[in-house]
């Protein structure tokens, strides 16, 4: 294991991408965790500084009601990495069912639940968030729940690639002789094997819910509750022409937070590349009869 | 030797000279905004662009109360009378009136006025509009048909309202909704399909040019306008603007003239002043008198309890609202009448103080005492979420309460939800809205007050409150024709309301507009100043019509 790792990093390390995104992403996480040492303020709280620009007191200066910026950056880095990898696991997890099951039986079952991600991916996703929101109100769980609705048909149809593609394979056939059970070859057997794009597929997610939950609150729909990113977007846009610090700080982090795990996804593609890598074959969960 | 320096001296004083001129010109002549320029007198000509939102749903302003239908009609339809500032009502079509001494009667005398297809005005238009068009179409119909016993016509230029019972705001009634429609154009038709409504016939100091769907609409001047030498203007368009960073900024180039309240936000106002030759002002949204109340719901604890609900009151620092919410733009609200109806408003209330150890002394005597965690109890806002004021109002209570213990759970919502919530299921606990009050106490301000008006239709009394002796003093002065005798109702009104504290009342926030200062004549003396833009003229305009 210890071995495979190291192989992993060398390969990992090769992308300049690679590391830039996961210098990104630990910095994040770094801040996230540290919040309560590094913000000097609790983000919510009200003054009369308003609209001040960055300076010595405020180093990103104050939103309309003297909140201040640096503080709501660095406790939204919380919210962002919550949504991001609540959203991208509970998607991956639906997807990988999903697009398992019907990548594995095909035949109807598979068209059946090929129609089904097709139609959640043609749902107007604001009027999805209107409804859902409407029913469970504006937590941070309801948007969560919204984007993971919204996300999982990507993994779905990724995955379900991966099952055709690996399930005429030698060692799949094999597991079937061998009387291995349904769900045990797709979870034994064709995922370890399908797992690269399906992490590289993580990585993307996250990406993708930090931007849709910024676009979410950023229409109105956020939980005002949480000091998110989008919420602050949300709330700069009335004074965009007079103080410009309070859209720029929270769109730069959501920017170098989406820009970070794309690139983590990419240097993961690339440690990963099944063309360079050998093919795993899990001989150990197969009773070999000698003959 | 000399001669250079005669040369430098000659040269300084023409530098010299010219930027003395330059002081001059610049700093000298008088520009805009801060100093008042005198009486003048209004030129002829020019075209005035007047930004809205989305298209009219139609041009006959006496089937609708929409914003947009009406800042449009009103310069082609005219109503019986307008309002001034001080709500007196001022002559418009009705050139005279007569107010019997019952307050049953009112008897109104037509000006000389001619449609735009060239045919006399008359009494029977007015009849018929009430009774045919508005009685049956208007969303405020219902209060004509309510209120109204009998019209009658006894000559072309005479219209009598006979009324059940005497109500005193009236012809603030009138000046809000009647616009006068043609019975020649409409009798006998489909009112809500005839294709006269989307290119309409008025009696306005305008007349329907075009309506290019999705564009504009454009209304040119009427030459025969029966107010003599008026209008001013040779046309005005009305720019369809959706996007509001597009019609911004459209309005600084110079592309659009004028931006109601409905499209310039509070959050502009001190931006747009800074900038020279616009103008802005909180003046000419009378009408509305709009107030952001607190609502309690008094049929669930713990706000059932007086002392509860006065430990909030004083929690609250309106200043800082006004400041931040408001942008300074508006006033504090003092209770449930607002400054802007002058005659009735008093501050010989309850106040409650910005004071936070009195607040927690209140709850703890209500007993709701702190747990270890500082909390007393837990409940929720609500509020519309589309409304960045009501935003900024739930945010600011939210941190405003901690101090006294009260953890607010915030709930935005969207306004359907909301008012289902609030009205149909009275399923809250604290709501936040901002209500008009329609120009009158009686029109908007004792639909919240009266028992009889606790229903699960929007807008009535949310809070549930209940309180005979306060029925009856709204009932007496509504049906009170004489402002002088209303007025001592209405204070003992408020001084009652404030002590009972139903509702807190947060603000009196500002309605503002902004115009480019090539313009006069916009905003000056009507409570209603975006329905009158009959009375605009340009200064780069000619002497004659």
């Amino acid at each position: 294991m210890q071995h495979r790792l190291r192989e992993f990093w060398k390969s990992y390390r090769r992308s300049i991408a690679g590391v830039v995104g996961f210098a990104i992403i630990l910095a994040l996480a770094l801040v996230a965790a540290c919040a309560d040492l590094i913000a000097p303020a609790n983000p919510f709280s009200l003054s009369r500084d308003s609209l001040r620009p960055p300076g010595a007191q405020h180093l990103m200066g104050t939103d309309d009601l003297g909140r201040d910026i640096f503080s709501g950056v660095v406790y939204g880095s919380r919210v962002s990495l919550l949504v991001g990898f609540l959203t991208a696991g509970a998607s991956t997890l639906v997807g990988i069912l999903i697009g398992g099951i019907a990548g594995y039986y095909g035949g109807k079952l598979d068209d059946l639940l090929m129609r089904l991600t097709e139609f959640f991916m043609v749902i107007p996703r604001f009027f999805l968030a209107l409804v859902i929101i409407a029913l469970f109100g504006s937590s941070i769980w309801g948007i969560i729940l919204v984007l993971a609705i919204l996300s999982w048909p990507m993994t779905a149809r990724l995955f379900r690639a991966e099952v055709l593609r690996l399930k005429s394979q030698e060692f799949v056939i094999a597991a079937r002789a061998m009387g291995c059970g349904d769900l045990r070859i797709l979870f034994e057997q064709i995922l370890p094997n399908a797992l690269s794009p399906v992490i590289v597929n993580i990585s993307v997610q996250v990406a993708y819910a930090i931007i849709l939950e910024a676009g979410l609150s950023f229409l109105g729909l956020g939980d005002p509750a949480s000091m998110s990113w989008g919420v602050m977007l949300a709330n700069a846009q009335q004074f965009l022409r007079q103080a410009w610090w309070t859209a720029t700080f929270p769109g730069l982090a959501i920017f170098l937070a989406v820009l970070g795990f794309n690139l983590v996804g990419d240097g993961l593609n690339d440690a990963l590349n099944p063309r360079l890598k050998s093919r795993v074959i899990r001989i150990d969960s197969l009773k070999l009869e000698q003959a | 030797m000399t001669l250079r320096c005669d040369r430098l001296r000659a040269t300084e004083g023409v530098i010299l000279g010219l930027a003395l001129a330059a002081v001059l010109l610049a700093g000298g002549l008088p520009a805009d905004a801060g100093t008042a320029p005198p009486a003048e007198k209004p030129k002829y000509g020019g075209t005035f662009v007047v930004a809205i939102v989305n298209d009219p749903t139609t041009l006959n302003p006496a089937t609708s109360s929409d914003f947009y239908v009406k800042i449009i009609s009103g310069t082609v339809f005219d109503t019986l009378v307008n309002l001034d500032f001080n709500f007196n009502p001022v002559p418009r079509l009705a050139k005279s009136w007569d107010i019997s001494k019952d307050g049953l009667t009112y008897t109104f005398q037509l000006a000389n006025a001619k449609w735009h297809d060239g045919r006399p005005v008359t009494s029977e238009d007015v009849k018929f509009t009430v009774e045919q068009v508005l009685g049956l179409y208007h969303p405020s119909g219902g209060q004509y048909k309510d209120r109204i016993q009998e019209i009658q016509t006894p000559n072309p230029q005479t219209v009598v309202f006979k009324l059940k019972t005497p109500f005193g705001p009236f012809p603030v009634m009138l000046a809000n909704d009647l616009y006068i429609v043609p019975k020649h154009v409409y009798q006998g038709t489909d009112i809500l399909r005839n294709p006269a409504r989307l290119t309409p016939v008025g009696t306005g100091p305008f007349k329907f040019a075009e309506w290019k769907k999705g564009d504009y609409v454009r209304v040119v001047r009427n030459p025969d306008y029966f107010m003599e030498g008026k209008p001013y203007l040779d046309e005005i368009v009305f720019k369809v603007a959706s996007d509001a960073g597009a019609r911004m900024l459209a309005f600084e180039k110079g592309e659009i003239d004028y931006l109601s309240f409905y499209m310039f936000p509070a959050s502009e106002v001190e931006r747009v002043r800074k900038i020279p030759g616009f103008r802005t002002t909180t003046k000419g949204h009378e009408i509305f008198g709009d107030i952001l109340d607190l609502f309690f719901n008094l049929d669930k604890a713990p706000y059932n309890n007086l002392k509860v609900r006065q430990a909030i009151a004083h929690a609250i620092d309106k200043n800082y609202m006004l400041d931040k919410a408001d942008y300074g733009l508006g006033k504090i609200a003092t209770g449930p009448i607002p400054s802007s109806l002058p005659w009735a408003y008093t501050t010989e209330v309850t106040r409650y103080s910005h004071d936070v150890a009195r607040a927690n002394r209140l709850l703890d005597e209500a007993g709701y005492p702190k747990n270890d965690k500082g909390i007393r109890f837990k409940t929720t806002l609500m509020w519309d979420r589309t409304v960045p004021l009501f935003t900024k109002t739930a945010e600011i209570l939210r941190e405003q309460l901690k101090p006294v213990g009260i953890d607010l759970d915030l709930k935005p919502s969207d306004r359907p939800t909301m008012l289902d919530l609030v009205f149909t299921k009275r399923d809250f606990d604290l709501w936040v809205h901002g209500l008009s009050t329609g120009g009158d106490p009686a029109i908007g301000i004792q639909r919240l007050y009266l028992s009889s008006n606790i229903r699960s239709a929007p807008f009535t009394n949310a809070s549930g409150y209940r309180n005979p002796t306060v029925d009856d003093l709204f009932a007496k002065a509504a049906a009170n024709p004489d402002q002088k005798a209303r007025v001592q109702v209405y204070h003992q009104v408020q001084k009652i309301l404030t002590q009972d504290l139903p509702i807190i009342w947060l603000l009196e926030f500002s309605d503002n507009s902004a115009w480019r200062d090539e313009f006069r004549g916009v905003h000056e003396w009507s409570a209603m100043s975006f329905y009158s833009l009959g009375e605009t003229w340009w200064t780069k305009g000619r002497e004659k019509p």
